[in-house]
């Protein structure tokens, strides 16, 4: 029988996790080192490719041939170029990778942590946007598996309710801070049943970032004492900052001898600078928890309890935020870290009770999730603005943000002139509830003929049906000759699917 | 005296044939006439606040009621409209100019003349007993074809369903039953639609001249700049026929030439030539103009401290929406490629006033944040790189009000 599992494909790190024979999730070690989570990187040698710890040690000497924090390139149409060592945009003359081809040679490395996996469920940020959950679905069948995307905060939020001894009954706020982005979901939670109520996040908040401050303080004492500057890029350094950021999670201040172009120094910095340093990340923190509880139209005082999800909640900055805002301490329990890979075990365990043995099935027989859309789905249309007194185009919200899924909305419009010949049907996606169409992005757009003869005022349907994986189905239809235009937003994988794949020939340690 | 007299018996004989002598017929047709004026069409305007159930703004709009019999004797449905005509300077008899609307709710079909029907299920002697509120519409919703104090005729009438109105005129009198109307005197502040046709012209010279003005600020108008009043003015000959159009080639060819001089030499007086505009230009070529200066400003790529000064200092004396305005600014920030500090946004720009608390101001900054942190991950890496920048903004002035 083919196994399900979970897997949480992090920015920094992922990892993997399946159900138990009782039906508890479980997170898989890396066989060779015994790590439970991967490091999320990817080293490309010459006939092989080495994921995780190694491939990051290996970017001491070969900086340019290791890719880091390959997720944050998922939205975009880029290639990582072998040879300058950095993404570049895609136009077709780069060689290199593409973001879903590196993220399916860590999902292919996680798949091998144990055997028969055909089916899993991948977690990604609430708010990442189409673009990048294409890009991830490409990635897992590059690595020959068949999934489904789950947000990471409503994961976290699965594995927290299914603890055993722990009754979340109530509202709660999931505060998953990871190694490169932010996500805030509020939902409510009776048992095992969870009913997300809304999502917000940043997909450029996290530990990473919080590392790249350390290196700049790094660099700026190192100039103080030595008069010349470090290089940021030196790899060796995101280590020493790292390191430096996780021990001023437990010390006041930490001190570290940096080795630089005018030899070493010994650099003091101390928690308080490191604050200081990240608080524009900090001051985002807030107004995301701000709009998290405005969205879901809830005080702090009514949130029960506040769940921390990633590696980056370890910072004691971070938790007196959440505690002043929420007004009360956040729950500790789990191992941060691994709650997005359970949860997502415990969602794969849901999404396919045919795989599961009787006790796995009845452990998951009474979870029940509800999610909602992370994002307003819109169309563009032209309306007459009678402040500007003419013809503009603007976007028309088909399905706003936080509406629950599985859903379907249609809403009417007009043919604009006599003998309008075509529409464009296009679908928009925005995280605000924007009119303006510069501050919103177009994620198909395909034009639809109209009968000849059309006449103003004509009825136009445009339908959006949205289901729990993401999938959206769009209908653009001019009612009277029932000509329609039907965009079906699942998303897919690139033409060049093959190409992709051939290119992956390697072995992967 | 004996004169007199006779004229006395006369006076009083007539005042009993008065009484006394009227026919059956005569009685019943003023009886009827009496019920008739009683419940015959009426239509009343006035300034009202719209009661809370219709759910308006809570502001005074013009409250169209109406009142008496409107059932069609043809039909068992009738057809009712409502329409606004100028009669400022006529009689009562007669009508006007229409009156336009800003929304094309409210307009004819194909035409922006005001227009407001309605179908209802009727019998013959349907009618309103009592006031029925028709309508209420928001004063700045109506168009006059001039500005300044106008006498509105507003015309209720209720027909045949066939019927139709093509602008502000019934196409059929016969078809029409009922008619009722009343007035109201309404004072605008913006040009109307007449006015703006007969400055529509002048209006383009000045809104160039405005363009080439904000361009000459930092001190150096550059082809770039230059260019796209050009391209500005080119589209506005688009329309026209070929004659015509070369006409106006001409024509700008020359004022152009002749106001970048101006300009350059700093040889215009800003305060005439905004007082100038602000009287001619209507709201949407106020609109058009502030358009064509943040064009030109960015055209450099480079939005200089001392353009977007001169731009909302023209934006706040035209009276036009300063969140519209706002909004068309962010479109212009977001696409620039480089703000520089001492040119960053001020909090002004993000919609803060200095008379709101430091509450009111987080929840502002915050809600700039979600526009601009959505924008983080646009493909164009401008545009990317201006998001980043704006959040990075928002966020040190929310520390800067403690938020």
């Amino acid at each position: 029988m083919s196994k399900v599992v979970g897997i949480d494909l992090g920015t920094t790190f992922s990892a993997i996790a399946e159900l138990d024979d009782l039906g508890n999730p479980e997170v898989l070690s890396d066989p060779e080192s015994g790590n439970r989570i991967t490091r999320s990187a990817v080293y490309f040698g010459k006939d092989k490719v080495i994921v995780g710890e190694k491939a990051r040690d290996a970017s001491i000497t070969s900086p340019k041939k290791v890719v880091f924090k390959v997720k944050r390139e998922m939205e975009n149409e880029v290639i990582y170029s072998l040879s300058s060592g950095e993404f570049k945009e895609d136009d077709g003359k780069i060689k290199g990778y593409t973001p879903s081809q590196i993220s399916s040679l860590i999902l292919s490395k996680l798949k091998d942590y144990t055997s028969g996996v055909k089916k899993a469920v991948i977690t990604v940020p609430a708010l990442f946007a189409e673009r990048a959950r294409s890009a991830t679905l490409e990635a897992a069948k590059l690595s020959k598996l068949d999934i489904e995307l789950i947000n990471e905060p409503t994961a976290a939020v699965l594995h927290y309710s299914n603890l055993p001894g722990i009754s979340l009954n109530g509202r709660v706020l999931i505060f998953d801070l990871g190694g490169g982005t932010f996500d805030i979901t509020i939902a409510s939670v009776k048992g095992k049943k969870v009913d997300v109520i809304t999502s917000v996040g940043d997909k450029e908040l996290g530990g990473e970032d919080f590392d790249k401050e350390i290196l700049n303080l790094l660099k700026k004492k190192y100039k103080k004492l030595k008069g010349k500057s470090i290089d940021v890029n030196d790899r060796s350094l995101f280590d020493v900052a790292e390191k430096i950021k996780k021990l001023l999670s437990t010390k006041e201040k930490v001190s570290e001898i940096i080795e630089g172009p005018k030899g070493p120094a010994k650099i003091d910095i101390s928690r308080k600078e490191f604050e200081s340093s990240i608080d524009t990340y900090l001051e985002k923190i807030k107004m995301l928890m701000e709009e998290a509880l405005e969205r879901a139209e809830l005080k702090a005082s009514n949130i029960n309890q506040t769940l921390l999800v990633g590696g980056s909640t370890r910072i004691p900055i971070v938790t007196e935020i959440i505690k002043k805002i929420m007004k009360k301490a956040p729950i500790k329990g789990v191992n941060v870290d691994e709650a997005v890979a359970c949860g997502a075990a415990i969602y794969a365990g849901i999404q396919n009770k045919d795989k599961l043995n009787s006790a796995q099935k009845k452990a998951v027989s009474k979870v029940e999730l509800n999610d909602v859309c992370n994002f307003y789905m819109g169309t563009l249309i032209i309306v007459r603005d009678p402040e500007k007194d003419r013809y503009v185009e603007v976007n028309d919200v088909v399905i706003p943000r936080d509406t629950k899924l599985p859903c379907s909305i249609t809403k009417n419009y007009q043919v604009l002139v006599d003998d309008q010949k075509k529409i464009d049907c296009s679908v928009t996606q925005s995280e605000g509830e924007e009119r303006d169409v510069e501050f919103i992005n177009i994620i198909a757009n395909e034009p639809l003929e109209l009968r000849k003869g059309a006449k103003q005022g004509d009825p136009f349907k445009v339908t959006y049906s949205y289901d729990l994986n993401g999938s959206m189905h769009c209908i653009f239809e001019e009612v009277k000759s029932k000509k329609k235009q039907e965009l079906n937003l699942k998303p897919g994988t690139s033409k060049d699917f093959k190409e992709l794949r051939e290119s992956l020939d390697f072995d992967i340690e | 005296m004996e004169g007199g007299i006779v004229w006395l018996i006369i006076l009083v004989g007539w005042v009993l044939f008065n009484i006394f002598g009227k026919s059956d017929e005569e009685k019943t047709y003023e009886a009827r006439k009496e019920i008739f004026d009683k419940i015959r069409l009426q239509l009343s305007v006035s300034e009202e606040v719209p009661p809370k159930e219709r759910g308006l703004p809570n502001v005074k709009c013009i409250a169209v009621k109406v009142k008496g019999l409107f059932g069609n004797p043809n039909e068992n449905k009738t057809k009712v409209f409502l329409t606004i005509h100028d009669n400022t300077d006529l009689g009562d008899d007669e009508f006007g100019l229409p009156i336009l609307s800003a929304h094309p709710s409210f307009s004819e079909p194909g035409s922006r003349v005001f227009t407001i029907s309605a179908v209802y299920d009727t019998s013959p002697d349907t009618y309103f007993p009592d006031w029925f509120s028709f309508i209420y519409i928001p004063k700045e919703l109506l168009l006059p074809p001039k500005k300044g104090r106008r006498r509105l005729k507003f015309n209720f009438t209720a027909c045949d369903t066939a019927t139709n109105v093509t602008h502000g005129a019934h196409d059929d009198l016969g078809t029409v039953h009922y008619n009722a109307s009343d007035f109201y005197n309404l004072t605008t502040k913006e040009i109307g639609y007449m006015e703006e046709i007969a400055n529509k012209s002048k209006v383009e010279d000045l809104t160039i001249k405005l363009a080439m003005c904000m361009a000459a600020t930092d001190g150096h108008l550059d082809q770039k700049e230059l260019n796209v009043i050009k391209n500005w003015a080119k589209s506005l000959t688009l329309e026209l026929d070929e004659d015509k159009a070369e006409e106006k080639k001409k024509h700008f060819s020359s004022f152009i030439k002749k106001t970048y001089t101006e300009a350059k030499n700093k040889k215009v007086s800003i305060s005439k030539l905004v007082s100038e505009f602000n009287d001619k230009a209507s709201k949407g070529q106020k609109y058009l103009a502030i358009e064509l200066m943040l064009n030109v400003a960015s055209s450099d790529d480079k939005l200089a401290a001392e353009e977007e000064k001169f731009i909302n200092k023209i934006a706040k004396t035209t009276g036009i929406d300063l969140k519209t305005f706002k909004e068309m600014k962010n479109k212009i920030v977001a696409k620039v490629g480089s703000l520089d500090l001492s040119e960053k946004p001020s909090e002004e720009s993000f919609g803060i006033s200095d008379d709101m608390d430091d509450k009111e101001k987080c929840k502002i900054l915050r809600k700039e944040y979600t526009k601009w942190n959505s924008q983080t991950t646009q493909k164009d890496p401008k545009r990317k790189k201006r998001a980043k920048e704006m959040v990075k903004i928002i966020a040190g002035l929310r520390k800067q009000y403690n938020c």
